[in-house]
């Protein structure tokens, strides 16, 4: 009888031991990215979205492009115009004409709730994941280029002559379109998208859909600002300062 | 008559193209070309074995069937993943030189090549390991949000946004993160006014 | 009375048949080239980029489709609105609809960046909430409702008979479907402030009765030259009023259009831009489509001195055809020309083309790639019209007009 109190207040106490961890430091172990097991599918009950500070970029989102560059190896398309060049995230200066205020921020595909691009993609290749992330299935992606044309955000980019050299992460290539895909490779690993991590005092990643993660209670607070809020798309993406 | 003769020169012509059919299936080299040994050996020669057999008639629909679960459902696992595949397939180097899908000498052209039929994985896909690129030096996620809460300033600071109990950042960071951000204020501050 | 149309096949097999053939094969062969020119090295090779993502091929290729559908209107004037002196005229009305669509379609495909992948459609890979796998399905019923309509007007059975007017009908339907699915590509894209408005799509309907009747008038004029046949002033007057009323009404939907859109602050911008800049698009729209593709044709038509002048149909037909080619050039480029407005009112820059009008200029792969497809269309018209009585042997106001004196 003594054995199975002794065995039971040891195991209450460790419980205790363990939310009292839980309540005491989670600042620096919680972790924003939650690394899914591999052979799980992705769900809806994550909504993976991106907080970005404009006031705190020093460069403007230089870093970010940079990241994003080496991260997908993109900007390796000699034969291409500059038009033609694909640009998964650039750097956009905005002036207001009124005030003369002037504004950069780092621009990429806005990872929309109701995404034009995946609307009018006849085959399904602009897809977006259960997890709220937008990219391109290039497999059945037939070049058509509807989605661009579509994007409000300009966030896409065509492929336009034989690529070689690809990173084994971002698989890319002639004739079909891509753009930011939030870096699902890295995210699916429980890391941060490249873009973060290259300029951390400035952008947060993280589940829009849990209450407690850093970026919905810093979003519930302050809120955020959407690009083109009027087109009600629900973006992924969220800036301060603009 | 006519008839009796057609049935003859229709055997004839038959048993011609059975036997031409035939001497060009034997001119044919029944053995498949030479392929690359993999990096990584199977635990035992049965295993392998299996794994052979099912991949030589299989890998293609095993390789389609990956490739939808790891594009729209995130799912990652080793199996059948091409990227699995090319690293335990496609050494690094050979000779010194890096094996590229165009040379015949790569795991998957050897046999694509022989039977004419075409690749379409490497218009897009790394061909080799690492495509001969290093590793991305990119912080891990803990890192960077470690030195977010830490050293940099942060959009705002931690405490004003995070419930104090949940921060969990000492009271001596905290000050410290205070100071730096009306510092930075500051400095701002007087930026502005110096341009004006 | 009028007597009863009696059908016959081209039967010249001389020099001027084969040469037109040989011709228009040389342009396929033009356009074969520009296809595996741009497949083998990439779009690096055109003036298309990631701004102006859609180019001359689209231009070519939404004329031929929009065309296809205009010219199938011949056909229904006669079946469903009971126009006797339309009916002799439908069969090559349908077949030549059946023609350009198959010349349009095959440019838009040909110009896709990945024509390996569209296999993965056939398996299924089909988004319906696109309005693009919509017109896949629209086209491709088109030309089978093309197909039992030529039945109906040129079995004898009974069966057929029966079936004429309601496939006439189903025909009509289902082009205004069609029609309005293509200007849809267009009227649903919310973020490019010269589309996202639901009137292109009775727009391109009421465009492509002015081309598909142009067309038509040409092809006819053409063909009843060429193979000796008569052809009366009642026959090509009626064509003639046909395609200045659509005319007429194209106008009507362009004034429409643009008033709405002068209407709204947001639209300002690209409205003046194409409207009174200083682009090629503010000349193409006011000179190139208005003056040149609208007034001078109504004008040529309607004035008094110049009726019944053949030459001059002729010229009136071309001159909108021309204008048509430029309204689609100025809605297409023009409207991927002028930037996204990522910020209203305010001045934006990036190396990635923000805020900039978009300059494009064609190359000669895709000219050829587009005249490539018209070339096809004509092509299986010439065929056509040697191995099935398409054409009727006369077309004399005699023969057609029941009020002719």
């Amino acid at each position: 009888m003594s054995h199975i109190n002794s065995y039971r207040r040891k195991f209450l106490g460790g419980l205790a031991g363990t939310a009292a961890v839980a309540t005491v430091a989670p600042g620096i172990f919680l972790r924003e990215v939650q690394a899914k097991p591999a052979e799980q599918e992705v769900t809806d009950k994550v909504r993976w979205g991106m907080l970005i500070d404009t006031t705190k970029l020093t460069d403007g989102g230089d870093a970010c492009v940079e990241a994003c560059k080496k991260e997908h190896g993109w900007g390796n398309d000699p034969e291409s115009n500059v038009a033609q060049q694909a640009q998964w995230i650039r750097k956009v200066k905005v002036t207001e004409k009124l005030t003369g205020h002037t504004t950069t921020l780092p621009v990429m595909c806005q990872h929309c709730e109701t995404a034009p691009c995946v609307d009018v993609c006849p085959t399904g290749a602009s897809m977006k994941r259960a997890d709220g992330i937008v990219q391109v299935n290039k497999h059945i992606c037939i070049g058509c280029r509807y989605c661009m044309m579509a994007c409000p955000y300009k966030a896409r980019s065509f492929v336009h002559e034989t690529l070689t050299n690809q990173l084994p992460d971002t698989p890319r290539g002639k004739g079909t379109v891509e753009s930011c895909n939030m870096c699902v490779n890295r995210v699916d690993e429980g890391k941060n998208p490249a873009c973060v991590d290259a300029a951390p005092q400035a952008l947060l990643f993280g589940d829009l859909n849990d209450p407690q993660s850093k970026i919905s209670v810093a979003l519930k607070t302050y809120g955020g600002t959407q690009i083109r809020a009027d087109l009600g798309l629900n973006t992924g993406v969220r800036y301060w300062g603009i | 008559m006519l008839s009796r003769y057609s049935k003859i020169l229709k055997s004839v012509i038959l048993s011609s193209l059975i036997i031409m059919m035939g001497v060009g299936l034997s001119a044919c080299d029944s053995k498949p070309p030479e392929l690359m040994k993999a990096v990584k050996q199977f635990e035992s020669d049965e295993i392998r074995d299996a794994h052979v057999k099912n991949m030589r008639v299989n890998h293609m629909d095993e390789l389609l069937h990956k490739r939808d679960q790891t594009v729209i459902k995130g799912i990652r696992t080793k199996k059948h993943s091409l990227k699995a595949c090319i690293n335990c397939h496609v050494p690094e180097q050979v000779n010194g030189k890096e094996l590229k899908h165009t040379d015949p000498e790569h795991f998957c052209s050897t046999c694509h090549g022989y039977v004419a039929q075409q690749l379409d994985c490497f218009q897009c896909h790394a061909d080799r390991p690492n495509n001969g690129n290093k590793v991305s030096n990119v912080a891990a996620p803990t890192d960077s949000l470690h030195k977010a809460v830490t050293e940099s300033s942060l959009h705002m600071a931690p405490e004003k946004y995070l419930p104090s109990e949940v921060a969990g950042i000492s009271q001596e960071l905290k000050s410290k993160l205070t100071s730096q951000i009306n510092t930075d204020i500051q400095k701002a501050s007087n930026q502005s006014v110096g341009e004006q | 009375m009028a007597t009863k149309a009696i059908f016959s096949e081209v039967k010249n097999n001389g020099l001027g048949y084969w040469g037109i053939l040989g011709l228009l094969g040389l342009v396929v062969l033009g356009g074969i080239w520009a296809f595996s020119y741009m497949h083998h090295h990439g779009h690096y090779v055109t003036g298309m980029n990631n701004q102006v993502v859609w180019g001359m091929p689209h231009v070519f290729a939404i004329f031929l489709i929009v065309a296809a559908s205009g010219a199938a209107n011949i056909a229904t004037i006669g079946t469903v609105f009971g126009k006797t002196i339309y009916q002799p005229l439908g069969r090559l009305s349908a077949f030549l609809a059946g023609s350009l669509l198959v010349g349009g379609l095959i440019v838009l495909l040909l110009d896709l960046g990945s024509i390996g992948h569209v296999i993965e459609m056939a398996k299924g890979a089909l988004n319906f909430k696109s309005i693009f796998a919509w017109n896949m399905i629209l086209y491709s019923g088109f030309i089978a409702i093309i197909a039992v309509y030529l039945w109906t007007m040129m079995d004898r059975r009974k069966t057929a008979k029966s079936l004429y007017r309601s496939v006439g009908i189903a025909n009509m339907v289902w082009r205004f479907l069609l029609t309005m699915g293509t200007g849809s590509i267009f009227g649903f894209l919310v973020a490019r402030q010269y589309y996202d408005a639901a009137i292109l799509a009775p727009l391109f309907i009421v465009s492509s009765y002015v081309f598909g009747t142009a067309i038509y008038i040409l092809v006819l004029m053409a063909s009843f030259k060429m193979t000796g046949r008569e052809l009366g002033d009642s026959v090509l007057n009626r064509l003639r009023y046909t395609l200045a009323t659509f005319i007429v009404l194209v106008l009507f939907f362009e004034l429409t259009r643009h008033l709405t859109n002068l209407y709204a602050t947001e639209h300002h911008g690209v409205e003046a831009y194409i409207l009174s800049g200083e682009s090629k698009f503010t000349s193409m729209f006011w000179y190139g489509q208005i003056l040149l593709g609208s007034l001078i044709p109504l004008f040529l038509i309607w004035c008094r001195f110049l009726k019944n002048n053949r030459t001059v149909l002729v010229v009136a037909a071309s001159l909108s055809i021309i204008g048509g080619f430029f309204q689609l050039y100025v809605i297409l480029i023009g409207g991927q020309s002028f930037p996204l407005v990522l910020f209203p009112n305010a001045e934006v820059s990036s190396s990635f083309f923000d805020g900039v009008n978009n300059a494009y200029s064609a190359t000669l792969a895709e000219i050829l790639l587009g005249l490539g497809g018209v070339a096809l269309a004509l092509i299986l018209v010439v065929i056509g019209v040697k191995i099935f009585r398409l054409l009727p042997e006369t077309l004399a106001d005699i023969n057609v007009d029941p009020h002719h004196k």
